[in-house]
């Protein structure tokens, strides 16, 4: 069991952070609410094998409306810096980020330690949310 | 949650995650040599590595420092190597140079080692509004630290328990001898997988 438990250990590398940081905006005068996720590409690119980008980001991340249904959401395009891509996706939404539940599990189906953050402001307050595997959707307000 | 809880938390997890094991592992390398009696002397050592990897973490987010990553990933086992075998070779302690108090000089500087571990991943991701997120993720390593320390002090003394056992002269030795060797075996595999040349 002690060896079995140093090769264990033996085998762990370089730890890196498992990781992404998503930034939530409002724009009123479209009705529009935005997620723009950062993430290490190399991870995303694992994660998501064959599938396209969108079809991927949908499955792991929500907007849910009041009704408890989830808002389609639309590309707003992706750009890379350095080992980042920065995605961004769209959803309607009149009320903008107030009235709803954020989910964000990106990447928690290739680590088992991944964490997601996701900020926003809403009503002039900076609020923060933490998302872990097993995690439900949360109100960002 | 507010901002800084929620990168509190992130810094916490991120300390006590079984990948972060090269940490835990130099953690428990500066434990090693203490009893539940040296608290004082422990807590001196683990603030001056809070210290020493605060500097780079800081340093190194902000942009005014920027070191390659391959050779902080090697140089993170060798502080781990190193520690295990001053533990070893340094018997008695108070024969030791400046009577072995140089010790936490030595974990400010390891510190800044495994500050700069961190700040690579950080980097990348803190790119604006980085006084919160930062000093939220230290102060969440610095409570996964103590964490990380309280449980490696009550294995220590469990592993001197079983120890006393064999009514061994100076158990604390042997203790010290046997952690250390395991530490130094495993940081020095990580080394040599780490090489970057």
């Amino acid at each position: 069991m002690v060896i079995r438990a140093l090769l264990a250990v033996l085998a762990l590398n370089a730890h890196p952070l498992h990781t992404t940081i998503t930034e939530l905006t409002e724009d009123r005068s479209r009705g529009m609410v935005r997620a723009t996720i950062r993430v290490f590409a190399d991870d995303f690119g694992k994660a998501r094998g064959e599938r396209p980008e969108l079809a991927y980001v949908a499955s792991r991340f929500t907007f849910t409306d009041r009704a408890g249904r989830s808002l389609p959401l639309h590309s707003c395009g992706t750009r890379s810096t350095g080992e980042l891509l920065w995605i961004c996706v769209e959803a309607a939404s009149a009320e903008g980020l107030a009235p709803l539940r954020v989910y964000n599990v990106m990447l928690n189906d290739l680590f088992d330690d991944q964490v997601n953050v996701v900020q926003g402001t809403v009503g002039g307050a900076r609020r923060s949310l933490l998302f872990i595997k097993g995690d439900r959707p949360k109100p960002l307000a | 949650m507010s901002e800084f809880l929620t990168f509190a938390q992130l810094g916490f997890r991120h300390i006590v995650d079984i990948e972060a094991m090269d940490h835990i592992l130099f953690l428990v390398a500066l434990a090693a040599i203490y009893r539940f009696r040296d608290a004082r002397n422990a807590l001196w050592v683990v603030t001056a590595f809070t210290v020493g990897h605060s500097i780079t973490l800081a340093l190194a987010v902000t942009g005014r420092l920027n070191l390659p990553s391959a050779l902080i990933e090697f140089l993170i086992p060798v502080t781990i190597v190193v520690t295990g075998v001053e533990n070893i070779v340094v018997s008695d302690r108070t024969r030791a140079p400046w009577g072995g108090r140089y010790r936490p000089l030595f974990a400010g500087v390891f510190g800044l080692v495994h500050g700069a571990g961190f700040a690579n991943y950080l980097k990348a991701l803190f790119v604006e509004r980085i006084a919160v997120p930062l000093f939220g993720f230290n102060v969440g390593i610095e409570v996964g630290q103590l964490v990380v320390l309280v449980a490696a002090a009550f294995v220590l003394a469990a592993l001197d328990r079983a120890i006393a056992t064999f009514r061994l002269s100076n158990a604390l030795r042997v203790r010290v001898v046997a952690v250390s060797a395991i530490v130094v075996a495993v940081g020095s595999a990580w080394a040599v997988e780490r090489t970057p040349w």
